[in-house]
């Protein structure tokens, strides 16, 4: 009796640390959530600022794609996945900003030989990923960052990108993939991976495929 | 002045340059240079300039990393969007920046501070003197 009892309160117990867990998780979810933004606006304010003497028909596409860019952010940052193809459209609108912003020195090839209609994805999970790439290496005109996006065959959505890494970067908190890693274990999804190659940084994004209706 | 831009972004570091211009047509941008490596080489071979913008992150490094190679003896304002960690070592060691998008403004009273010697002691910052704010590899 006494022995089951006491197993009882240690399953509550573990239960109570669980949620409280998950709990502390979602609050860095949503902190980490906030973080992302500001940063990415400062620096295409600066971009749009620079455009509107100098090139006043490319200063008003930035901001076609800046809007596009913050409605997906305003209008997903409270789910918890996304449209595949939304995500994807998203990403189309972001890089065009960043190709502004940086001119040749990033190019990106998106590869998608699945339907994406029919999958999920993390929000702005794609986003992360690729501030992450511009962090951490050198990019030129000569050597451009050369991002690239496309399914594999275990329909793990793969962002590439060659390695050139940067001998320092600003101190941080470093928080970006780990916030990747986190929000995938909040959804009880299989957890992504990143990894180096000799030649490559590689992250591997698990999709959700929709149920059948 | 004379004035050298150091920025990674060509149409930020046009805008300065334009602004500055704005400011002042009197005043010489002696070049504009996009990554720690070419103004590590410029610096090797040029007279030191009156004035220095230097953004952050540049193509190949974070700028401070050109303290390692060369040392500078002349006013340098750093110009950042975000970096919070930065401003607060430059507010501490008395370093002047300035916020990009960068504000006409604040650019003037800059210009005005450094045209005229008087008003501003000069530091000479050299290796070691930002590794606090670098993550190295």
């Amino acid at each position: 009796m006494r022995v089951h009892e006491s197993t009882l309160k240690l399953t509550e117990a573990n239960t109570q640390l669980i949620r409280l867990q998950k709990e502390n998780l979602q609050s860095q979810f949503e902190v980490l959530r906030q973080q992302v933004n500001p940063h990415f606006l400062f620096n295409s304010l600066n971009v749009l600022t620079s455009l509107i003497k100098l090139e006043p028909d490319l200063a008003e596409k930035f901001t076609e794609h800046l809007s596009k860019v913050y409605r997906y952010v305003l209008e997903n940052k409270d789910n918890d996945l996304v449209d595949l193809n939304t995500e994807l459209d998203f990403l189309d609108a972001y890089m065009f900003l960043l190709n502004i912003r940086f001119m040749d020195k990033i190019k990106m090839d998106v590869n998608i030989c699945i339907d994406a209609q029919l999958y999920y994805i993390l929000p702005l999970a794609l986003q992360l990923i690729i501030e992450n790439a511009i962090k951490h290496n050198t990019m030129s005109k000569k050597i451009p960052l050369h991002i690239q996006v496309f399914v594999d065959g275990q329909q793990m959505l793969n962002v590439t990108n060659n390695l050139q890494e940067r001998e320092s970067h600003m101190a941080s908190t470093g928080v970006g993939l780990k916030n990747i890693t986190h929000r995938y274990k909040l959804l009880e999804m299989p957890e992504p991976e990143f990894y180096k190659t000799q030649t490559h940084f590689v992250a591997r994004i698990p999709l959700k495929k929709k149920e059948p209706c | 002045m004379k004035i050298i831009i150091i920025e990674d972004e060509v149409f930020a570091a046009k805008r300065l340059e334009n602004m500055i211009k704005e400011f002042d047509s009197g005043h010489k941008i002696l070049a504009k240079l996009e990554s720690v490596n070419e103004s590590v080489a410029w610096f090797k071979s040029n007279p030191q300039p009156d004035l220095i913008f230097l953004d952050i992150h540049l193509e190949d490094n974070l700028s401070f990393a050109m303290f390692n190679e060369i040392s500078v003896n002349c006013p340098i304002i750093f110009t950042t969007a975000t970096d919070e960690l930065a401003i607060k070592a430059f507010i501490l060691k008395g370093i002047d920046y300035l916020h990009k998008p960068i504000v006409q403004d604040e650019l003037n009273r800059m210009l005005q501070k450094y045209a005229n010697p008087d008003t501003h002691v000069l530091k000479v910052i050299d290796a070691g003197y930002f590794s606090d704010l670098m993550n190295s590899k």
